[in-house]
């Protein structure tokens, strides 16, 4: 059959062939192992867009009725990541003046600046909408305008607060969505807004805090925004049935 | 193995004992089966492994395809999918490697007279899987949804229309209730059935040959049927030799299925009937220059249909009965057709000469189809055009054939031989006369379809001729003449292609997809060549 040849040799040329074939397969397997994954979603910075309503007029800030028990939310940064508009004011509906803050996770115990509240009063904020506990979102998230009692598991009461009702999570939208009970450990990633006083229309241009629940990046997990807009939409008032 | 430490079992005694692969009920071949020339008993074995390669390549473009959205989903595969672009290019071209190989394989067991007994069955599978096979490619070519897609869809729903009785029903089974998501989840879901039919019948045909041996060399059947292989005891088992053989049968047809799309794709413009990347859209503005055409293994058809004969009372459900279904039939029938005991071309004239025949007008028809698309063909020139080759083939054939029976066809070397290289030649008289008829009413395309039929014709002759190689028997080769030659041949080509894949690493996986294409299919071609050292210089095959 192969007489001539010794052992030696026939297993170093064995050796190259297989070396090649290895060449081939490893290339061949690389290309499929990368063709699998489809490239993940998502936008490279945070961008600018302009609050805008369903028929794309520009949302002015003297149109957000103060203490409004309807939710009005938009999406930012990301298609499927929602983020209450608040006009926060107290029991005597006198708009709150929001000012930056220290906020602490009290999970890791590091701490961050908040935004300040940006309108005519500084009293509109945004915050995500969704519970940085075990993501719900709204109706059970939502915000309990000044007048509204909200009733935690301990039997205390709050008022002019986000509070979850799947567990319990309280988050103060004074002090940057800080965390006034548990169980969460996280506050709410607080949105930037930008008020131009001009012309009274509102922009979102950052997010600060921690993650928005569920993701491990802001940026990425899913479609983009298209355009320079993103729709305020009005989901309703929970506190009537 | 040497120098490993003291075990009871080696680990390459270990992997065979258990995955038992030296065990695999398999038939030995004989050592002709495998030498320079033995490729032709091959080519069977060169479909599956393009077949393999589109079930491979399918699956992944399944796991993106979006019937709702066919050509969105095609250009995210393209533009968006890590290497998207080349995984749908090559699994274009294995499809079209694959419909090429089942028309050399029919052909060539045609010629030699494979189908008879007691290989019937394993003929008539066969011809069903080449049905299958183009019914296979005529889904997946529509998948894209580009224009040729829709126009594929619009013929196809036409001619199932005409169809008598069930027409109607047809076109709702074929081609849904009118919505893009019905058509293309149906299309989808045919082209995904007719693979599997394909696979299954493909075993029991693959089976069927195993069980009846391979038709073995004149030199063994004498030109006379029943044909059998005998199994011998100085064979070399299945394994290593077969399976080294058909690994590096893998290893080239992969390669060139990768390689060629790849560098063909690097050119801008590419005729679309050979692009190995989807038209445009169908609503796009570039798909109003963009003729009709059907992929091109349907071009023969295509052309048939512009014949003025059916354009009037009978229409293009009749030219695709004359020129599809009816050539159809007589393949599935040939082995009750031609029912002698002899397997030489020259003892079954009417036979070879409608297999000749048949290869020149298909190439002849699909080159008349690409290059004048959709227009009228009167039937004088029809006739002009296939009936002189009809004519010179039979007259040749039968001419060259009775001589030869009575035994006047004896030109020194064997006879055999020659009778073969006097096939070709009619061959390529036929090709010309054929080319020439068919230039002429090509007018300023007279070089290009002439050079077209040249390379038409040496194909068609070297696969003649290398039928006739299959005939004779090789001499023993001596060993040890070039291991020194080896070693500097698989050491270097191992060397680059290791280089060559270090490099690509660096490629971008959307831009750059054809040119890792390139490496690709060059490293599995360099895999292939060592592979063919080693067996040449340690096998003497």
């Amino acid at each position: 059959m192969s007489g001539g040849i010794d052992d030696n040799r026939r297993n170093f040329l064995k050796l190259l062939v297989t070396a090649s074939i290895v060449a081939s397969a490893g290339l061949s397997l690389g290309v499929v192992v990368k063709a699998l994954a489809p490239p993940a979603l998502g936008i490279s910075s945070f961008p600018t867009l302009q609050i805008v309503d369903s028929a794309g007029n520009p949302v002015l800030a003297s149109d957000l009725a103060l203490n409004n028990p309807a939710a009005l939310q938009f999406n930012y940064p990301l298609q499927g990541t929602p983020n209450f508009l608040l006009n926060v004011g107290d029991q005597n509906g006198t708009p709150v003046q929001i000012s930056p803050t220290q906020v602490t996770i009290p999970a890791t115990g590091t701490s961050y600046q908040s935004y300040g509240g940006v309108g005519k009063y500084g009293s509109i904020v945004a915050y995500s909408a969704i519970c940085q506990h075990l993501g719900c979102i709204f109706p059970e998230l939502r915000y309990y305008p000044a007048g509204i009692e909200s009733i935690t598991l301990k039997g205390q009461s709050y008022t002019g607060v986000l509070h979850c009702l799947c567990h319990g999570s309280t988050y103060d939208p004074t002090k940057g969505a800080s965390v006034i009970t548990g169980p969460t450990t996280h506050p709410l990633p607080m949105v930037k807004l930008v008020w131009d006083a001009t012309t009274d229309e509102l922009y979102v241009s950052n997010m600060t805090g921690p993650t928005i629940y569920g993701r491990s990046s802001d940026l990425v997990g899913e479609s983009p925004i298209p355009g320079s807009t993103t729709e305020l939409t009005n989901l309703g008032n929970p506190f009537t049935t | 193995m040497k120098g490993l430490r003291e075990r009871s079992e080696s680990p390459g005694k270990w992997l065979m004992d258990r995955t038992k692969i030296d065990k695999i009920p398999m038939r030995k071949t004989p050592d002709y089966m495998r030498q320079w020339g033995g490729k032709w008993y091959w080519t069977g074995a060169l479909i599956m492994v393009a077949f393999t390669y589109e079930v491979l390549t399918g699956i992944i473009l399944l796991l993106y395809y979006n019937p709702a959205d066919p050509y969105g989903a095609t250009q995210y595969i393209i533009g968006s999918i890590p290497f998207g672009e080349l995984i749908l290019a090559t699994h274009l071209y294995g499809a079209y490697a694959m419909i090429i190989l089942v028309y050399v394989h029919m052909f060539r067991n045609y010629f030699v007279g494979a189908y008879k007994k007691p290989r019937e069955l394993q003929w008539i599978i066969g011809v069903v899987l080449l049905a299958l096979t183009i019914g296979v490619g005529y889904f997946g070519y529509s998948l894209t949804g580009d224009v040729l897609s829709y126009d594929a869809q619009d013929v196809g729903r036409g001619i199932a229309s005409l169809i008598p009785v069930i027409g109607r029903w047809l076109v709702a089974v074929g081609f849904g209730n009118g919505t893009t998501v019905s058509l293309f989840s149906k299309f989808l879901g045919y082209h995904i059935i007719l693979a599997g039919l394909i696979a299954v019948l493909f075993g029991y045909h693959f089976y069927l040959a195993e069980a009846n041996t391979m038709l073995p060399s004149s030199k063994v059947s004498k030109y006379r049927a029943p044909a059998f292989t005998p199994e011998t005891a100085d064979m070399k088992p299945w394994y290593p030799s077969n399976l080294l053989y058909i690994v590096e049968l893998g290893l080239f047809g992969i390669g060139f299925i990768i390689l060629i799309p790849s560098f063909i794709g690097l050119f801008p413009s590419v005729p679309i009937l050979i692009s190995p990347f989807p038209g445009p859209a169908p609503t796009s503005a570039a798909a109003a220059l963009i003729p009709a055409y059907p992929p091109w293994f349907l071009l023969f058809a295509y052309k048939a249909v512009d014949f003025s004969a059916f354009t009037g009372y009978m229409g293009p459900l009749e030219a695709m009965v004359v020129f599809t279904l009816i050539p159809l039939i007589y393949f599935l029938l040939i082995p009750f057709l031609d029912r002698g005991s002899s397997l030489h071309p020259l003892d079954r004239p009417i036979t070879t000469s409608i297999g000749i025949i048949s290869i020149v007008y298909l190439i002849v028809l699909s080159l008349w189809g690409a290059f004048t698309p959709g227009i009228i063909i009167p039937s004088s020139e029809v006739a002009l055009v296939l009936l002189p080759p009809a004519v010179i083939t039979f007259a040749t054939i039968f001419g060259i054939s009775r001589m030869w029976k009575k035994g006047k066809l004896k030109v020194g070397l064997k006879s055999t031989t020659t009778s073969f290289f006097i096939f070709v030649s009619g061959l390529i008289l036929t090709m010309i006369i054929a080319g020439y008829t068919f230039t002429l009413f090509i007018g300023h395309e007279g070089a290009l379809a002439l050079g077209k039929l040249l390379l038409s014709m040496f194909s068609v002759g070297f696969m003649a001729i290398g039928t006739a190689r299959t005939s004779t028997q090789l001499p023993d080769r001596k060993l040890n003449k070039m291991p020194g030659g080896a070693y500097v041949a698989i050491g270097l080509l191992t060397l680059i292609s290791w280089i060559l894949v270090a490099l690509s690493i660096r490629l971008n996986p959307i831009g750059q997809s054809m040119i890792m294409g390139m490496v690709l299919g060059t490293v599995l071609i360099f895999s292939g060549i060592s592979l063919a050292i080693y067996r040449r210089v340690v096998f003497g095959e």
